[in-house]
């Protein structure tokens, strides 16, 4: 895949023919794992990862000058060698044939550093998961994708709501994770979790109609759409990693959206700069900085810069939405042991960024030959 | 000298950090005050003022639980007492492991970093400790002596290490959190 979004996975997108995008991620240079310690101010880009080449480098290491919630070292979860071992044998037990060195493990032990074993695991068996279900349609015809598409998406709806057998190893494996994951979970979070899956197929069709009429998407339409390709629910896993779910009222006001949304525009935007060579190799229009140099006339670099000053913007609106909720704890009679589970949440939104940019340089995937 | 007083701060310690009230206290529970107060700053755990803070706090509860002799998932309030005695009032850790924390505590209360601690930015922290405003409002009011509207960060600072370590009545720092 050429691109991933959200905490380090591939969109399930039909990608363009005739070139298959290489398949995600299998770095052959693995990053030396992050420091444990907190950042060196004085070197705030010390700690990242040495990517092999600089084309996707060049472009994303600006945020860390410009944003300061990237400027810090993620930390690495103690048992992130426990937790990949733990991973390559679910996914082997499922039948997923996981490349080695695809590093999921390491994406989730970044974004759940400071949780238990448990959270780490299970977002990274999630995040495999959607490897995988991703290879549902790739490389199948264009013109095919949306009915591929359809069914993929509709499998999964019906296997979640108990109205279908698992037929393949990545519906085996998703019945699996669904059944762990929601058990604890409420019925208004699994309707969450299901609308996001829906949201994806959506976006994903809208995408592959976009490559069918040779369209490229305007800047206004354009976040909206990735945020559908991102998985929107990818960002509703994170509560039952925590073993936390954020209460109705409050996940539904504008502030928790907003918290939500601009995490997954960071991290997807993010990953549009890592993976715009390799994407533009590819003919795929799908991405932020073709689409602001398409509509704004700008060369490359500039392109890439108009596109990390929105993120940087983007991760104001990150830090803003945080700050404005313990009024909302305050305002939906959130006790002060749920204000602090919920924080928790939020902490792992405001990490993402850091932990996204982390996992994208050890990878040499997005690099031109 | 009072060891009652220090003994009855501690246990207002403890209470901070114990948020449900189940009389034991683990890590994830430190954890949680620590994203609390990081997102009352909206202040990201991989920010260099975040980073400072989280990794402060890991900081503590690591000496702590080592103190205790315990993997930590359970401290009661008898053992976090004796633990922070030994580690921070009678042990020389408070300036090694302590104060870095309170340290990234009291700059994040600074939020426009002027070094000057304002009511706005105090409020902020003790909301995440769960302080009541009225007691909030009385513990700046004490701790800003010369009732400027400010406390210096390093005020904050010493402030918070009178609240830990000092058995002195007289302590201004006794203050921080209002009237014990």
């Amino acid at each position: 895949m050429a691109r991933t979004p959200a905490f380090g996975q591939s969109p399930p997108c039909p990608r363009p023919l005739p070139t298959p995008p290489p398949r995600l991620p299998a770095s052959p240079h693995p990053a030396p794992p992050a420091p444990a310690d907190p950042a060196d101010p004085a070197d705030p880009a010390g700690a990242l990862p040495r990517p092999s080449r600089g084309v996707a480098a060049d472009a994303l290491l600006p945020l860390v000058e410009l944003v300061p919630a990237m400027s810090a070292p993620c930390r690495m979860h103690p048992s992130v060698d426990r937790v990949g071992a733990e991973l390559a044998a679910w996914a082997r037990d499922t039948g997923l044939e996981t490349p080695p060195g695809a590093g999921f493990e390491r994406m989730a032990g970044r974004a759940f550093a400071a949780f238990d074993t448990r959270a780490a695991l299970l977002f990274a068996k999630w995040l495999t998961w959607l490897f995988h279900f991703d290879d549902e349609w790739d490389e199948k015809p264009a013109g095919r994708a949306a009915e591929i598409m359809e069914t993929a998406f509709g499998r999964l709806d019906r296997l979640a709501r108990a109205r279908a057998h698992a037929r393949s190893p990545v519906e085996v494996a998703f019945a699996d994770l669904w059944e762990t994951t929601c058990g604890p979970m409420s019925t208004r979070w699994r309707h969450r979790f299901l609308a996001g899956l829906a949201a994806q197929g959506v976006a994903c069709r809208t995408e592959a109609e976009n490559r069918c009429a040779g369209r490229v998407p305007s800047p206004a339409e354009y976040p909206r759409l990735r945020r559908g390709t991102a998985g929107p629910y990818l960002f509703d896993l994170v509560e039952p990693c925590l073993g936390v779910e954020v209460p109705a009222g409050l996940r539904e006001s504008v502030t928790w959206r907003t918290l939500v949304d601009a995490c997954n525009d960071v991290t997807a935007w993010c990953n549009d700069i890592a993976s715009h060579h390799k994407e533009r190799a590819n003919g795929d229009v799908h991405n932020y900085v073709t689409v602001a140099a398409d509509a704004f006339g700008l060369p490359d670099g500039a392109a890439v810069g108009w596109v990390n000053d929105r993120i940087a913007a983007r991760a104001e609106d990150l830090r803003t939405s945080a700050r404005r909720l313990p009024a909302l704890f305050d305002r939906f009679g959130l006790s002060t042991s749920q204000a602090r589970d919920v924080s928790k949440v939020a902490c792992a939104f405001l990490s993402a960024p850091r932990a996204q940019l982390e996992w994208l340089l050890e990878s040499s995937r997005y690099d031109v030959p | 000298m009072s060891t009652t007083l220090l003994n009855r701060k501690l246990d207002r310690a403890f209470a901070h950090v114990d948020a449900d009230g189940s009389g034991s206290i683990g890590r994830d529970d430190l954890l949680g005050l620590g994203a609390r107060i990081l997102v009352g700053f909206g202040e990201s755990p991989t920010s260099p003022a975040g980073s400072r803070l989280a990794g402060g706090i890991e900081e503590i509860w690591r000496t702590l639980a080592a103190e205790i002799g315990t993997r930590g998932d359970s401290i009661s309030p008898e053992e976090f007492r004796a633990g922070m005695t030994s580690a921070f009032v009678e042990g020389d850790r408070f300036d090694e492991v302590f104060e870095p924390a309170a340290a990234a505590l009291a700059r994040l209360c600074d939020t426009d970093g002027d070094g000057a601690v304002g009511p706005d930015g105090f409020w902020v922290m003790m909301d995440a400790f769960g302080t009541p405003r009225e007691d909030a409002t009385a513990a700046f009011t004490r701790l800003d002596g010369d009732g400027d509207g400010a406390l210096s960060v390093r005020e904050l600072v010493e402030a918070t290490r009178q609240f830990y370590t000092s058995a002195d009545p007289d302590a201004a720092g006794n203050w921080l959190f209002g009237p014990l």
